[in-house]
């Protein structure tokens, strides 16, 4: 029950911070210019538009989220209460993954997947890879400008890659999709032929991330406590 | 956790460093069930430190810890359900109101909660439960992080500078608020180096300095065994005002003083103990800030 909680919680502040409306504006933006593209070049815009912002969100946000916490003392509030530090980070990941997944399915509307069940997986897999990268990042930071900077290596490395893989390069080469990036576009394309080697690719690198993420927040719920580490 | 434990918490040849060099050293005490226990000292002294050190927040100390029975690095979940926290500054949402900040850290136990709106019209917030935190004043704000800490209905509460920063009105309510909930039985520890407020709330107090442990005692035995109280006298002789003080115990022997009665020339009388900072600076060398 209190999973549930902390990512009612969790969504409760997002609301009252105006992330939502943020999406809102955001979709309208993106429905305003896909309106003026079509065929092949559309689809491509939608997918990468998909992948590279609901998805990404997470990444985008999770700084603002976690500063937002620290600059009010909520994660000292945290650190003395049964909250787990899996239960934490699961309140972020899921929340902002709910988010990311309705409107990124919104945005695919106007775009082309060969299966949806799929994409919906993709969207949401991308979301919690970003926010785990986020919460990384974040849980170490102090400002935003160290956020920026901070998440300016996974940024160059979770979109230009796969951007350039949307596009048509190494496209076929089945060995990319140990991007966890590539991944979550093949799934957003709905690609039912990769999907196993693409899911395994996103679980492993999930748990990878869930477990440095696991460490960075131990790190500053314990500084919560003076202990530098 | 073992519900029949007197002494509450018990703290052993505890070390602990954040560098190299100690920073707690070799503290020992114990605290009974429904005691207001005193962590007294300078800033930098090592209070709030002993502190996250109880409450579990750092862990790679040397020496014993225990919280209820529990060793304080070695607890599992169920810890902070038996222990609330009020930090020194607020560690609230501020774009939430009070009614859901108190609502949504009740929803982090599994235990019975206490009624919010009770907790609320406890410390006079209930008109202003659905407000939000940013639009209230830091009193308001300092009640409302004192009950969030008080939701869970913990057996143990950690108080760090309850009245830092209050005015006095806000600091008497915050007083009557820990006596009130000691009244329930609960065990009280406050950190705070303002001596006025150690010596109305605490039953014991230890005086931490340079992260050791100067001496531990009730604050009545402090000024009692430090110093007798003294009588402080004027009256008119010559056309100047002069004064003399004396021993309370000893009162009976001044014949001056007697005198002056008899003439009916005391101008003004006092009786002054010396206070709890006093005995702190005597015992300590150290200054509070």
């Amino acid at each position: 029950m209190r999973k549930v909680n902390v990512i009612k919680g969790d969504m409760l502040f997002q609301w009252k911070y105006g992330f939502y409306m943020l999406y809102l504006l955001m979709i309208i933006i993106y429905y305003v210019i896909f309106s003026f593209l079509t065929g092949n070049v559309k689809d491509t815009i939608v997918s990468i538009c998909v992948y590279s912002d609901p998805a990404a969100m997470g990444m985008f946000f999770m700084g603002a989220l976690i500063l937002l916490e620290k600059s009010q003392r909520i994660t000292n509030s945290i650190a003395i209460s049964p909250v787990t530090v899996e239960e934490y980070i699961l309140g972020k990941i899921v929340s902002v993954g709910i988010i990311s997944e309705i409107v990124g399915v919104i945005l695919m509307l106007q775009g082309h997947t060969e299966n949806y069940f799929f994409c919906a997986i993709g969207i949401f897999a991308g979301s919690v890879i970003f926010s785990l990268c986020g919460i990384i990042v974040g849980a170490k930071i102090e400002s935003l400008n160290q956020y920026i900077i901070g998440t300016l290596p996974f940024e160059i490395m979770g979109f230009v890659p796969v951007i350039l893989y949307r596009i048509g390069f190494m496209w076929d080469n089945k060995l990319m999709i140990i991007h966890p990036g590539c991944s979550v576009m093949r799934l957003i394309e709905g690609d039912t032929e990769m999907a196993v080697g693409a899911v395994a690719s996103i679980v492993i690198w999930i748990i990878l991330l869930f477990w440095i993420a696991d460490i960075s927040v131990r790190k500053m719920f314990r500084k919560s406590g003076g202990v530098k580490l | 956790m073992d519900k029949n434990i007197e002494n509450v918490i018990e703290v052993k040849d505890l070390y602990f460093s954040y560098t190299k060099t100690p920073f707690l050293k070799g503290i020992n005490f114990t605290v009974n069930k429904g005691e207001i226990f005193g962590f007294l000292g300078p800033s930098g002294a090592g209070k709030s430190t002993l502190q996250k050190v109880l409450t579990g927040l750092c862990t790679n100390y040397e020496g014993t810890a225990r919280i209820l029975g529990v060793d304080s690095n070695k607890h599992g979940k169920d810890f902070y359900e038996k222990i609330g926290v009020d930090f020194e500054f607020p560690s609230l949402f501020e774009k939430l109101t009070a009614r859901e900040n108190l609502d949504y850290f009740a929803s982090l136990y599994s235990g019975e909660t206490r009624d919010v709106d009770e907790l609320l019209k406890e410390v006079g917030l209930y008109e202003h439960a659905d407000k939000k935190v940013s639009d209230f004043s830091k009193g308001m704000k300092s009640r409302l992080n004192f009950i969030k800490s008080l939701v869970h209905n913990p057996e143990i509460l950690f108080l760090d500078e309850p009245t830092s920063g209050l005015d006095p009105n806000n600091a008497k309510i915050m007083k009557d608020m820990i006596m009130k909930e000691r009244e329930k039985g609960k065990t009280i520890i406050i950190t705070t180096h303002n001596m006025q407020d150690a010596t109305e709330l605490c039953d014991r107090v230890v005086f931490i300095v340079d992260g050791q442990m100067k001496a531990l005692d009730t604050p009545h035995n402090f000024i009692m065994k430090r110093g007798a109280a003294k009588v402080t006298y004027s009256y008119m002789e010559n056309g100047k005002e002069q004064s003399s003080t004396s021993v309370l115990s000893e009162l009976s022997n001044d014949m001056l003083l007697k005198e002056l009665i008899a003439e009916n020339r005391i101008i003004a009388i006092h009786s002054a103990e010396p206070t709890l900072s006093d005995i702190f600076m005597e015992l300590t060398g150290a200054q509070l800030d």
